[in-house]
């Protein structure tokens, strides 16, 4: 019934694969191949899985050159950007698989209550059994690496379903994890298009695990799916992150971070700075400088190595990033820099001023292109107040010399992260990452694994510790 | 091989460099034969502050440099420890006299600190929190503590020195070494590994000494020294608690141990025989953990008891070096003068000799494997650690007596419990006052744990997270935002 998607290279149109449009039946041997094998790979002892990852790891590097390539021809993304994603991901399965040793239960103390005191109670932590991966197109190594290292680390099974449009890396790394000792049936692929696979996937009684990264439609959609079987459902959506400068901020460093966080992956991010809250008082100069920095940036050919910003994922996505420039026109804006019009995949840097608190932009309007909205402000709590009227909550960043006033508006601000003096474009890989309000559910990292992708089992030995007198 | 494997005259290492010290040199025996198999240097108390000070410098720059860094250089060390594990398994065999076979799993465990510790060292998390009050923030950091002076014994001279280094390094801490002079050679070997996979000059310093006492104690009271950690006697442990008192040092004691091992008389007999003859004979008995006091339930006493000697009695003895010694030396004639006195006092209170109770004729620190029966609660040998091959049983009747019996002692290092009901001996190992136990194992010692005594065998765990807390330093800053 179905034929197979063709991948192509958004910036040259060039076809640089393909992958299967699996069937309803292909889809389904998927899933029972993944539940048969869950209870054997949940029972083989961490440090047996750990050092599979670590081997992995260890035997990425003759292949980052060619999975570079892979990445950037398909997703777009700058060669030196791809090259980047692939040996931090390699890093990322070592550092996950060496997370995964200091998984522990806890002895709880059974005394604290009348009719308990003889109990010895326990706790363990115990994998879940399927999990269904689901990934998007922006950052297709680095978010697989995300789910897929910590959910095998701690011995679920995982099915992966790639963005159609960026399958062909992932699939690489899922080969080589396989060479390195993950079972087949451990680690599986599964693509075509998002929609029907993806919901034969979250709707399957075998999958108790779903994670998803996407945007906020698609997730509300995948939520409700899983909802039927009620899996355990950890959401990484989207975002329209605040970044506030204050009247005090070091106004080079602002300006750097307003560009270095808006043009990685060419503004395809979610926790990309999208909305520049600026005070009046340093506003024009903010404006003046951004906009003279982004005059400098190189547009082009990602495979270049002197490209700044490439395409975006797809024709569709520049012409849509295109009209919500028109649309923040049409409600007052000026733009200070660039055309307002896409170039196929491409869209210069586009820089919006005089953009008032009431419009889309200023709140849920989430612009995935390299795009700056300029939004003024004359007091710290009008500010907070703007960058909270989104139902996003993502990350936020804000500037100033002054550490105590950046905490008091970090403590005001609705945001799973909130960066001073550093754009929200931040991830290390020990923090847990995740949004607040409709930005997602659940955290990522390497401190939010355990909590993530295990389940804590209890086991009570009644009056054990009474014995015979 | 490294040079220092095989160099016969050893100096001290301070700061990078070495140094003769007083010039007077230190002979290092092969416990078999009474041969010296190399010298090593003898540090005067100056030697020792000298010692503190590259220390002390070092720590300037250890701190400072990254985690992952350091994480990434303690790897380093476990890679090549583990690659050398065969020379130092002979180079332990050889100055401390225990079998090729303990020798290589003493190796492997010491190893092992590098590793944990290796991904310890990213771990130095803290925490921040609301005040009660509402008014601040709690924020809660780890620091490095400073130049920590370590003391190890003769009896694993590689694992006790890596169980510190290890967890100083992580924490960013620097040290002062100074091991048993009866095993120096291991541990200078160790320093020498460290150095190759990339511990900079100073971070580690090793000095041997005959004036113990005088040059350890003028250490502790140089005030940039700010903790100790020993691992030997309570005998010793509490002369360096006073001394180190005088400075208020963060001290980690691991001191001795009488270490119960109770089979009740629903266990399987030969794993239990099998759990005994590890807690009793690895390293031939000169482990602070080692079973010392055997409670064995009537049902199956005599058993146990059979089987037990069977196994005792078989054992080959010989030089550590022999790959087919079971049973090597101690690690001096003076350890077999004090082992035979506890056997023979044991006797003369009324216990059975069902095997050994004798030294050898000829060279070499050997006393025979020994199993002994009967022996009363009141002997000297069920109050004193043995620290050689010698199985001291007991019988007893019900549960209660024998906790009761395990109990009465000052030390509380490590326990053992085999019975076939996991419900009973859970119970009993929470009713034990110890710090660690083992049920249905011979064996506690793992990196991953905390490894430590209550009541009179210790201060402090190493290993597991809290050994890197023993070279850390807690900064609370309350801040209000």
């Amino acid at each position: 019934m179905s034929t197979d998607i063709r991948v192509t290279n958004p910036y040259s149109g060039d076809l640089v694969g393909t992958t299967a449009n699996m069937s309803e039946e292909a889809v389904e041997c998927v899933l029972r191949r993944a539940s048969a094998a869950s209870r054997g790979w949940a029972r083989t002892p961490t440090h047996e899985r750990v050092a599979v990852l670590r081997r992995f790891s260890q035997q990425l590097e003759p292949h980052v050159e060619e999975l570079a390539q892979l990445l950037s021809a398909e997703n777009g993304k700058r060669i030196s950007a791809a090259r980047d994603e692939i040996r931090n991901a390699g890093r990322l399965f070592d550092a996950y698989a060496t997370e995964a040793l200091r998984i522990y239960g806890q002895n709880i103390p059974g005394e604290v209550q009348a009719g308990f005191e003889n109990d010895l109670i326990v706790t363990t932590h115990e994998p879940y059994g399927v999990a269904v991966l689901v990934t998007p197109f922006n950052f297709p190594v680095s978010l697989f690496t995300h789910k897929t290292a910590p959910a095998l680390a701690t011995g679920n099974v995982v099915i992966i379903k790639p963005s159609q449009y960026t399958p062909l890396a992932t699939m690489r790394m899922v080969e080589l994890l396989h060479r390195a000792g993950v079972p087949e049936d451990v680690l599986q692929v599964a693509t075509g298009e998002g929609r029907r696979v993806g919901e034969q996937l979250v709707t399957s009684p075998l999958v108790q695990l779903v994670s998803f990264t996407g945007s906020t439609a698609v997730g509300v959609n995948v939520a409700g799916s899983a909802a039927k079987h009620l899996a355990r459902t950890k959401l990484e959506l989207g975002g329209n992150d605040p970044l506030l400068v204050l009247p005090d901020a070091d106004l080079d460093l602002a300006v750097s971070h307003a560009v270095s966080g808006r043009t990685l992956e060419n503004g395809q991010c979610c926790t990309a700075a999208k909305r520049f809250l600026v005070h009046s008082d340093v506003a024009d100069e903010f404006e003046g400088r951004l906009v003279a920095e982004l005059g400098k940036l190189v547009v082009g050919d990602q495979l270049d190595e002197g490209t700044d910003i490439g395409p975006l994922i797809h024709d569709r996505a520049a012409a849509q990033a295109a009209g919500q420039v028109g649309r923040v026109i049409e409600q007052g804006a000026r733009l200070a820099l660039g055309t307002g019009r896409n170039d196929g995949a491409l869209l210069a840097p586009q820089v919006l001023v005089n953009v008032t608190a009431d419009a889309d932009v200023a709140r849920d309007d989430e612009i995935f292109a390299p795009v700056w909205p300029v939004i003024r402000f004359t007091d710290d709590q009008v500010a907070a107040d703007i960058a909270n009227s989104s139902v996003y909550g993502l990350h936020a960043s804000v500037f100033s010399r002054d550490t105590g006033r950046a905490l008091r508006m970090a403590r005001e601000l609705e945001a799973g992260l909130v960066a001073i003096n550093g754009s929200g474009l931040y991830k290390p890989a020990a923090i847990a990452f995740g949004g607040y309000k409709m930005s997602g559910v659940g955290r990522e990292g390497l401190t939010a694994m355990a909590q993530e992708f295990t389940q804590v089992k209890t086991i009570a030995m009644r009056n054990i510790l009474q014995g015979p007198q | 091989m490294t040079a220092i494997l095989t160099d016969r005259a050893i100096d001290l290492l301070i700061g990078g460099g070495t140094s003769t010290g007083s010039g007077e040199r230190i002979p290092v025996l092969d416990p078999a034969t009474g041969a010296t198999v190399a010298t090593v240097a003898n540090a005067s108390v100056d030697d020792g502050l000298l010692a503190v000070e590259a220390a002390a410098e070092a720590f300037t720059h250890w701190r400072k440099r990254s985690p992952r860094d350091r994480a990434e250089v303690l790897r380093r060390c476990f890679d090549l420890m583990v690659e050398r594990s065969e020379e130092l398994s002979v180079l332990i065999a050889t100055e401390n006299g225990k079998t090729m076979s303990d020798a290589r799993g003493e190796v492997g465990y010491a190893a092992e600190f590098f590793r944990w510790y290796s991904e310890e060292a990213v771990r130095g998390i803290g925490q921040v929190s609301l005040s009660p009050s509402g008014t601040n923030r709690i924020i809660a950091v780890q620091e490095p503590i400073g130049v920590a002076v370590l003391v190890t014994p003769w009896n694993f001279p590689a694992a006790m020195a890596t169980r510190k280094i290890a967890p100083a390094l992580a924490a960013g801490s620097t040290v002062v070494l100074k091991p048993a002079t009866e095993t120096p050679l291991t541990a200078y070997a160790i320093a020498d590994i460290c150095r190759e996979a990339g511990v900079p000059d100073g971070v580690i310093n090793v000095v041997t000494t005959r004036k113990a006492g005088p040059v350890v104690s003028a250490m502790l009271h140089d005030p940039r020294v700010r903790a100790l950690s020993f691992t030997g006697s309570t005998e010793v442990g509490v002369r360096l608690l006073h001394e180190a008192a005088d400075q208020v040092l963060k001290c980690s004691m691991e001191l001795g141990g009488n270490a119960p091992f109770l089979v009740f008389d629903d266990a399987d007999v030969d794993s239990a025989v099998d759990g005994l003859m590890i807690a009793k004979m690895r390293n031939g008995g000169q482990a602070c953990t080692a079973a010392n006091r055997i409670y064995v339930q009537r049902g199956i006493a005599d058993a146990l008891l059979e089987r037990l000697t069977d196994r005792m009695a078989g054992l080959k003895m010989g030089p550590g070096t022999e790959e087919a010694t079971e049973c090597g030396p101690l690690v001096n004639r003076s350890s077999v003068d004090k082992v035979a006195d506890l056997v023979d006092g044991a006797v003369r209170d009324g216990a059975r000799v069902l095997t050994g109770a004798s030294a050898p004729d000829g060279p070499g620190a050997f006393y025979r494997p020994t199993v002994l029966a009967g022996v009363s609660a009141e002997s000297q040998i069920v109050s004193e650690e043995i620290f050689g091959p010698v199985a001291a049983v007991q019988t007893f009747d019900c549960e209660g007596e024998v906790v009761a019996a395990a109990n009465s002692t000052d030390l509380g290092l490590s326990a053992y419990v085999y019975s076939g009901d996991l419900g009973r001996a859970l119970r009993v190992a929470e009713a034990l006052e110890s710090g660690m136990v083992a049920i249905n194992r011979g064996l506690v010692s793992d990196p991953a744990a905390p490894f430590g005594g209550v009541k009179q065998s210790g201060l402090g765990r190493e290993g597991a997270h809290e050994g890197m807390l023993e070279y850390t330093e807690t900064k609370y800053i309350a801040v209000a935002w």
